[in-house]
This record gives structure tokens, C-alpha cells and sequence, in this order.
């Protein structure tokens, strides 16, 4: 018996939270409305997607590496050019970082990955074949292909009522599942008390320069700094950091390399919800019910088709298990999930 | 002929007052190349007198040399020295001088060079514009050289700043008063006199005289304010010793700073209007009344504005075969028409450019009707093109001291919204239109931030039966691939999108995907031109502005706070790692290597998956190599394995040293 879809509502702008939409339609044939800001597609990229992140979990790691590809064929669905294959570098000074990275280095490459290590000072890694996404050509096309697709979108204007058990309301349409899928969506429809339980907020400011020369490396993590650096296509930088302490420029100068004194172009000032323990927050939280999408850090696109099948349930086993794993309603004291939060 | 935009000695009044001296004319050099000028010339007005009317290229087609588009200048041999750096607008031209141009170039073949040799002295400064400007200029970086402070410190010379200015010090306050033009005044004589108004000429001149009689003002003309922040504002100027040009970075902090910065024009946008020839009525006005410089013979006069036709009047009235004038609006009204007709002007309305192409310092001007979009027949040739194309407030200063701004769909331009510091608008910024009400304005904003009093501002209008309001921005999209650029703002490549290709063609060529955000910060103007082209949302606007129009600074290096560095313990993100029973172990290395922390532990030689690790190697303290091991019934003298990339070495468990978890 053919019963109707479920409706689901997605709550978000993030490329992540669109992509989540999308497949939400065409993989599972749920009923999506999408309730974005609006713009937020032209403005600046608040994170540098890439499918491999210095990570110390093995389970993390490998469920990216295994939905990277599956991630990698839908978005060259919605936007050729959307993903690329590169080498990235994770890079750190500070003996707990670099303490991290080699416990990362280690896990990558039990899974095959090639991850050199570089005679830098500290301990610097080049990853090999990552795959790193493009702000840009997706959010070009992005909206063609949830239209395609019959994802409505609506501008979130706050009309969307979210109950306590986890559903929702929006003028005459009732949602079984109200998913929250990024950080703008959580702290708008979440109370800061409940938000506090879980995660902590952390000022970031992120930039892009104006162009300059191919750097050597297109993408790096500088893990102490808590800088990331990608290059885009025309050559310009894109950058960002965390911004707590206010040192956030000066980390990105000494983050560049040597000779490299890109100009600004544009920033912006933003925040990142951090979750207590480091480790993604999936599912939903004890008292509002609401089903939260939180700090999947930067391969959160990467994991979209793993978290869209945990939603509509049918994930694998291993994926099953790495979601139930990251519950929101964890206790994140001595949690066996706290992750490296690079 | 030496000077040939020099305006002949025939002038009508407007242009009578120019800051040169004709009698005492000088040389300089810029980039090697001699031009000629007159003593209070400008580098860049005496380029443009000189016929140099090219800044460089983009995308292949030459971009005209105006106030957007002039790079930074230095004396020659200071070219890579950012605190040597000047506006080339600002700069005096001195005589003897050597300047060089700050920019890329484009690479000369040794062919081209032998070329140069035995033809005619370029146009072009020879830019290559593709890289980008880093506008405003190098000098962003460089520390102010002097600070000044005051309680009020006006941005801007015009009728709004002057008023503001003696306002302010008749409320006994100190000001400090900052103009970009060498002279004060503004553009307001520009729109000419309107019925019932005193003349603009004359109120200036009043305001002026009573400017320099105050004590408690200081003027800086000259001086451009190109950031704001905490109520500081920064300037860079160009001040003269010894002959010798050096740049000025003034910072000035005042309790209140009032910015009665005008408006910039908008810009047009219809393939070609960034060519040689082609520029804004008001940097012509500047250029024509400041140093009597009118680039070309003959003009068209393209305008959605009722003062473009004035420009019309006043080139017609210096000499300039003015062949042409165009507007899109249907039936436009106004007194300045009048004159046109009188004239004799040929006036097309509903019309505007489709398309300019630029040969031999000749514009061919293209003409589309607005309301079907079929091209009229024949072109129009002339020397330059005047674009009038209506007024965006100026708030780069707005913005980058942290205001935010919203796209006012009535007005069609960017409009400043909320608070930013101790910042106040006054006049035309403000969105004040008559010369009253622009003068009134600025004594007022005045008056409300020194003693807190709020009047009500007249700001008469005339009639739209008599004169009908300005024309909305207009575009007009390339017909053909090979057309010059549509450039949608001054600052970046953003350009409307060419036709695209089709047939054969289309299939073999691979269309990049258009990079959505351009990599330069942008003016408003940029923003403006993108809203109302459609490239972006009007409700994008304020993220747009709050983002993209800023200061294009470096990321300075500063000292960092000491970072910890200890890793004491088990790190939080081992925790579980092995189970509820896991524990950290000494190890006795048999090989008596050394091992990466990281390096995962297994119970045979086979296994390589993470997920089926036993234990991890936590790293060495004190000569001990500790490990992080599952509890699985191992103790103390049993052999494990150590898989460290391709080897795998036996290691021996020697005791548990604490329990963790």
C-alpha cells in the first residue's frame, strides 16, 4: 500500500542542509519543503568542505571515506565542477595537536589513505585524493535542482512552528520531522538553555582574498591555529578561523605561506556551534524533540547520503551505529565519541 | 599639439574658476613618458589634458583612465614602497618630476617594443586590469603619520559639509573639515541654479568665505577620507616640500564625524561603457570646472538625469560639438530641455546606448529603443560619451565604519540604514536633493549631535510637471559575444553575461561556471550596479555590503598569545576508544625503536583495519613508551603487534600503569 510521503521539513542554508534537502526527495521520496534564509547562497562560504578532515575516531574516517564517492556523484548531479580532487595539508605546532594529527595520520592510513608526512617544523601531513567541494558552481545550481526535484522552498521568515514531539507546523502543512541541519537553524529555533546542554558557540570571522599565485598545497588545516586555507579555482583565497581570543588575523597571517600576502575581498563574522564533546550531534535532543544536525565538521556534505538514510531509515548497520553513537541526547561528559574538534 | 583636452580660452562661467594657472605651464614624466600640464593640475587631469585616456585592459578591451580606474602613482624609484604611495587624483603635477605608475603590466614583446618606437605615443597607462586594482591604494597599510583630534570632523566640502562645518563651530566646537577636490564646493554648481533658490555659485562662495574666517575650522582640501572606524577617520592627502610631492596619512578622531559625502554617479551598464571616452558626467563636470580638461572634440551626451543635459549645455558652451543626447526616459521635462532645443541639440528620448565600440579614439554609438529594444538606425560617432546615469549616496565610509545598508526600490540605489558609531549623514548622502535642503541638512545634523535639538529640513522640490524626476538605472545586455564588457560596477570584472553560444560551437566549448563572488572588495557603486542588473537579490543587499565593502587590507602579523602545550593525561577524544575497559599500558619495545603516537596496536600480524585495533601507542614520557590497549584478557609479557605504516613490529606489554575510563 502506497501511503503518502512523509513530510519533512529541513531547516537551513548551509550547502549541507540543501544538499540533506535534496536528497531527502530524490533518494527517499519524502515530501521536503526547504525553509532557508534567503541570499544565503551568495554569501560567504562559513566553512571549506573537504573528505577528509584530521579526525581521530576510525568510525568517522570511515564512514566519510565511504560516502565520499556516493556524495561526490550527486553533487556532480546538481553542479559539474561542485567537488575536485586535491591534496590537503594538516598542519600543527602544539604538542596536543600534533599528538592528534598522528593519531589521525595513523587511522587514515589504516584505511589505505595516503597521508605523508612533510619535514616541517611541528608535524605537518599531506593527505592525498581528498575531495574537496566548491561553494561557487553549487550554488549556482543548487536551486534548479531541488526545484527538479520538488523540494519547496520557502524563505525562513520564523513562520515555522516547531512542537515539542519533534514536529511541526507551517501555515496549512503538518511535518512528521522537523530536521534542523545548521547551526543558523538551531540557534533560531532552540532555546539557548537547551543549545548550552549540547554545544558551545564559537566566534569564527571567515575571508576571501583577492587572487594569488597556485599555492603549493590547495587546501590546509592548520589544526593549533584553527585556521583552514582553501585556493579557489581564479586563484582567490578562501579562509577560515576561529575567532574567540580576536587573534584570528594574525593566525591567518602566520598560517599563509612564506611570500603570501593576499588582500581581503570580503568577510564576514559568523558563529559555529561546537558540541561539548567534540562529536556530531545527530538526532533528536531530549526535551524539544527536534531533530538536530550539529558539528559534522568540514566533510559534512560528504556525509549527506549516510545521514539522509539514518533519517529515513535505511542505513546500513555501521551507519546506523555511528549515528545512534553521536545521539544528541549523549551525556558528553568522558563520552566514547568526544572528537578532536580541529 | 601639446594638451589637446586642454578647454580653449572661450569658457562659459562654470569653467572659469579652475584651480590651474595657465600661465605657468610644467613637465613631468610618468612611467618614462613626458607630459605636459599646468601649474595646479592634478597627474591625473594633466594625463587626461594630455591625452591619455586609458588606465589599461580588461578582458581584452581597453578600460577608460578616470577617478575609479587611476592607479596609485610614486616618484620613480619608490614604486615598492607602500608608504611612498599617492593617489594619482591627488597628486600635485610638479615640474621635473618623475612618477611611476603602481599596478600590473601587462608583458611587452620585444616586437611591440620595436612597434612603440615608430608609432604615436600610447593612450594607455598600460594596466593590466585583470589582476585587479587593490583599491584605494597602498597606502591602507601605512600608519597614519600625524593624528588629529576634534569634536567634529566633517567628510566632505560641498554646500551640506560647509554648513555643517560652521554649524558645528558656532556651537563652539572644533572641526576639522576634509575634501577630496582641491576645491571646496562640491559638485552642487554643477546642477545649476533652480527657481526660487539662491544661486549655487554664490552661496558657496559665502559658506567658503565664512569657512576661512572661522578659527575653530580647519579645512583640509585634497585630503581623502578612505576609512572610518571608533570615530577616527583616515585620510591620505599629498602634501609638497621642496618641490617634492610626499604622501600625507592623516588620521583625524573627532566625538562626532558627519559624512555629507555626496553622491557618486551610477554607472550605466550596456557593452562599452567602461571604454576610453566613455565617463560619468560629474567626473567630467570636475574634470572641465577644476582644471579645464574635457577629453575629446565632440560628445554624446547619454542621460536618465535632468542635470546631464546641463552637461550637454556647458560642453556645447566650452567649444565641444555635442552631436547628440539621449535618454531613456519617454518625455522628459525639464528647463534644462529647454536650453538644448534652444540650442539646437538633436534630443532622443526612449532611448539608450545598445552598444559602444571604441577605434582610434572614436566612439561609435549605438542607439536601442527601450521599449521594444530594436536598434535605431545609424550610429552616432563622437569623441566621448558623458553618462548621467542618477546618484547612489556615497557610503563607503557608511559601510566600512560598520553601518549596513538596504536597497531602496523607489530610489534604486543602496541607502544607508541604522547606526554606525558616532557617524551622522548630512546632504545629498542623506538623500536631500535642493541646494536648501542639502545646506540645511548639514546644519542640522550639526545641531542634533552637539546639542541635541531636531529641526525639521525643507527640501523644496520642483514641480515633476516641470521637471520629471530622475530615470531608474538601466542595462542593456550584449547582443553579440564579441561586444565590449558590460561592466555592471568601477571595481571588478563583473559584467552582464554574453549571449551564449549555440550550435557546434556550444557543444565542443566546456562553459566554466561563473564564479558567483568576485575576488576584490567592492564599492557600493558595485552592489548597486549588480542589484539593479539582477545579478543579485535587493534583499541580499545589506549581507552583500556588509561583506564585500570593506577596506582590502592584508592580515596584518601581530604577536600571539602563548599557546598551552602540554598534553597531560588521556586526551578527551581517546575516551572509549577501546571499550569501557580500556587502559593505558608500559610497553617494552623489543627492536627498541622509536613509534609515533598514533600507531595502532593489533593482536596479529594480519589485521590492518582501525576498527579492529586492540590498542593505540599513546607516545614516550621519560624513556617509557605507553599504550592505550582494550581489555581483552592480555597482561603483562604478552606480545602484541605495532603496524607503523607497511611494517609491523612485536612489542611486549610490560605493566598497566593507570586506568582510565
Amino acid at each position: 500500500m502506497a501511503g503518502q510521503p512523509e513530510n519533512i521539513a529541513v531547516v537551513g542554508s548551509s550547502p549541507f542542509a540543501l544538499l540533506l534537502a535534496g536528497l531527502l526527495a530524490a533518494d527517499h521520496s519524502r515530501a521536503v519543503v526547504l525553509f532557508a534564509r534567503p541570499f544565503s547562497r551568495q554569501r560567504l562560504a562559513r566553512s571549506l568542505p573537504l573528505s577528509l578532515a584530521p579526525l581521530t575516531r576510525p568510525e568517522t574516517i570511515r564512514l566519510a571515506l565511504d560516502t565520499t564517492g556516493e556524495a561526490v556523484r550527486v553533487l556532480a548531479r546538481v553542479a559539474p565542477g561542485a567537488t575536485s580532487r586535491t591534496n590537503a595539508l594538516f598542519a600543527a605546532q602544539a604538542t596536543a595537536e600534533i599528538a592528534a594529527l598522528h593519531h589521525f595520520r595513523h587511522a587514515a592510513a589504516g584505511f589505505g589513505r595516503i597521508v605523508e608526512r612533510l619535514p616541517d617544523a611541528g608535524l605537518s601531513l599531506l593527505a592525498r585524493d581528498c575531495v574537496r567541494f566548491h561553494h561557487a558552481p553549487f550554488a549556482a545550481a543548487i536551486q534548479g535542482w531541488l526545484d527538479g526535484l520538488g523540494v519547496r522552498c520557502v524563505e525562513d521568515s520564523g513562520g515555522l512552528t516547531v512542537h515539542r514531539n519533534g514536529t511541526g507546523q507551517w501555515d496549512a502543512v503538518t511535518f512528521e520531522r522537523v530536521i534542523l541541519a545548521d547551526d543558523e537553524a538551531l540557534t533560531t529555533y532552540l532555546d539557548a538553555e537547551e543549545m548550552a546542554g549540547v554545544a558551545t558557540t564559537l566566534p569564527m570571522a571567515g575571508f576571501l582574498t583577492e587572487r594569488v599565485a597556485p599555492l603549493a598545497t590547495e587546501m590546509s588545516v592548520h589544526v593549533d591555529a584553527r585556521v583552514a586555507i582553501g585556493q579557489r579555482r581564479d586563484g582567490a583565497l578562501e579562509i577560515v578561523a576561529a575567532d574567540d581570543d580576536g587573534f584570528a588575523e594574525a593566525r591567518i597571517a602566520a598560517s599563509l605561506p612564506a611570500g603570501c600576502t593576499p588582500r581581503r575581498a570580503a568577510q564576514s563574522r559568523f558563529t559555529l556551534l561546537r558540541p561539548l564533546d567534540g562529536a556530531p550531534l545527530v538526532g533528536p535532543l531530549k526535551r524539544s524533540r527536534a531533530f538536530i544536525l550539529a558539528g559534522l565538521g568540514v566533510h559534512d556534505i560528504f556525509l549527506a547520503p549516510a545521514i539522509a538514510r539514518f533519517i529515513c531509515g535505511a542505513a546500513s548497520a555501521e551507519e546506523a551505529a555511528w549515528c545512534s553513537a553521536r545521539a544528541a541526547t549523549r551525556n558528553p561528559s568522558g563520552s566514547p565519541v568526544a572528537e578532536f574538534a580541529a | 599639439m601639446s594638451q589637446p583636452n586642454r578647454l580653449a580660452d572661450q569658457r562659459p562661467p562654470e569653467f572659469s574658476c579652475a584651480a590651474i594657472d595657465p600661465a605657468r605651464s610644467l613637465r613631468f614624466t610618468l612611467d618614462g613618458r613626458t607630459i605636459v600640464g599646468f601649474e595646479g593640475d592634478t597627474v591625473l587631469s594633466a594625463l587626461l589634458a594630455d591625452g591619455v585616456d586609458t588606465a589599461g585592459t580588461r578582458s581584452g578591451f581597453p578600460v577608460a583612465l578616470d577617478a575609479h580606474s587611476a592607479p596609485a602613482i610614486a616618484l620613480d624609484g619608490n614604486a615598492k614602497r607602500p608608504d611612498l604611495a599617492m593617489p594619482m587624483a591627488l597628486c600635485p603635477a610638479m615640474d621635473g618630476a618623475a612618477y611611476v605608475s603602481i599596478g600590473t603590466r601587462r608583458t611587452i614583446t620585444p616586437a611591440a617594443r620595436l612597434m612603440k618606437l615608430f608609432s604615436r605615443p600610447s593612450r594607455s597607462l598600460g594596466l593590466d586590469l585583470d589582476a585587479g586594482q587593490a583599491l584605494p591604494g597602498p597606502w591602507i597599510d601605512t600608519p597614519a603619520a600625524r593624528r588629529e583630534s576634534a569634536d567634529v570632523v566633517v567628510v566632505g566640502g560641498g554646500v551640506a559639509g560647509l554648513s555643517a562645518a560652521l554649524r558645528a563651530a558656532r556651537n563652539k566646537a572644533k572641526v576639522v573639515l576634509i575634501e577630496r577636490d582641491p576645491i571646496l564646493g562640491g559638485v552642487s554648481e554643477y546642477f545649476g541654479k533652480a527657481e526660487g533658490e539662491p544661486a549655487p555659485d554664490a552661496l558657496i562662495a559665502t559658506l567658503v568665505a565664512k569657512v576661512a574666517a572661522a578659527s575653530a575650522i580647519k579645512v583640509y582640501t585634497g585630503t581623502q577620507a578612505f576609512d572610518c572606524n571608533d570615530g577616527v577617520v583616515d585620510t591620505i592627502g599629498v602634501s609638497v616640500e621642496g618641490g617634492v610631492p610626499r604622501p600625507e596619512r592623516l588620521a583625524f578622531s573627532g566625538k562626532h564625524v558627519i559624512l555629507a559625502t555626496g553622491c557618486a554617479e551610477r554607472l550605466p551598464i550596456f557593452p562599452g561603457n567602461r571604454l576610453p571616452g566613455v565617463r560619468g558626467s560629474t567626473f567630467s563636470w570636475r574634470m572641465a570646472a577644476h582644471f579645464n580638461v574635457w577629453p575629446g572634440r565632440s560628445a554624446h551626451v547619454h542621460t536618465t538625469t535632468n542635470v546631464g543635459y546641463r552637461m550637454a549645455l556647458l560642453g556645447s558652451g566650452a567649444g565641444i560639438d555635442i552631436r547628440r543626447s539621449s535618454d531613456p526616459r519617454a518625455h522628459p521635462q525639464t528647463r534644462f530641455i529647454e536650453f538644448c532645443k534652444a540650442y539646437g541639440f538633436r534630443l532622443g528620448w526612449g532611448a539608450a546606448p545598445a552598444t559602444v565600440l571604441e577605434a582610434d579614439g572614436s566612439l561609435e554609438i549605438r542607439l536601442a529603443d527601450i521599449e521594444t529594444g530594436a536598434m535605431q538606425d545609424g550610429a552616432i560617432h563622437a569623441e566621448s560619451l558623458i553618462l548621467s546615469g542618477g546618484w547612489q549616496p556615497e557610503l563607503a565610509l557608511w559601510l566600512r565604519a560598520g553601518g549596513t545598508a538596504r536597497w531602496d526600490h523607489a530610489r534604486q540605489c543602496l541607502v544607508p540604514v541604522g547606526h554606525a558609531g558616532s557617524l551622522a549623514f548630512a546632504g545629498a548622502a542623506a538623500g536631500f536633493l535642493s541646494l536648501p535642503g542639502c545646506a540645511a541638512s548639514g546644519e542640522a545634523t550639526a545641531d542634533w549631535l552637539l546639542s541635541g535639538t531636531q529641526t525639521e529640513i525643507a527640501d523644496p522640490q520642483i514641480d515633476p510637471i516641470f521637471e520629471t524626476p530622475d530615470g531608474m538605472p538601466f542595462f542593456s545586455h550584449p547582443r553579440r559575444r564579441d561586444l565590449p564588457p558590460a561592466h555592471r560596477g568601477i571595481t571588478g570584472p563583473d559584467r552582464l553575461p554574453e549571449p551564449p553560444l549555440s550550435g557546434l560551437k556550444a557543444f565542443l566549448t566546456r562553459t566554466q561556471p561563473t564564479v558567483a563572488d568576485p575576488a576584490m572588495a567592492l564599492d557600493p557603486l558595485d552592489v548597486a550596479g549588480a542589484i539593479a542588473s539582477g545579478a543579485l537579490a535587493a534583499e541580499a543587499a545589506p549581507a552583500w555590503c556588509a561583506e564585500r565593502c570593506i577596506l582590502p587590507r592584508g592580515f596584518a602579523p601581530r604577536a600571539l598569545p602563548a599557546q598551552r602545550d602540554e598534553a597531560s593525561g588521556l586526551p578527551v577524544w581517546l575516551a572509549g576508544r577501546f571499550g569501557p575497559g580500556q587502559s593505558v599500558w608500559q610497553l617494552v619495545a623489543e627492536t627498541g625503536r622509536v613509534f609515533d603516537p598514533g600507531c595502532l596496536l593489533f593482536p596479529n600480524t594480519d589485521e590492518t583495519d582501525p576498527l579492529a585495533a586492540i590498542g593505540v601507542i599513546l607516545g614516550e614520557t621519560n624513556g617509557t613508551l605507553r599504550a592505550l590497549l582494550a581489555h581483552r584478557g592480555i597482561g603483562s609479557g604478552d606480545a602484541i603487534y605495532v603496524r607503523d605504516g607497511l611494517t609491523c613490529t612485536a612489542i611486549r606489554l610490560d605493566q598497566k600503569v593507570v586506568l582510565q575510563d
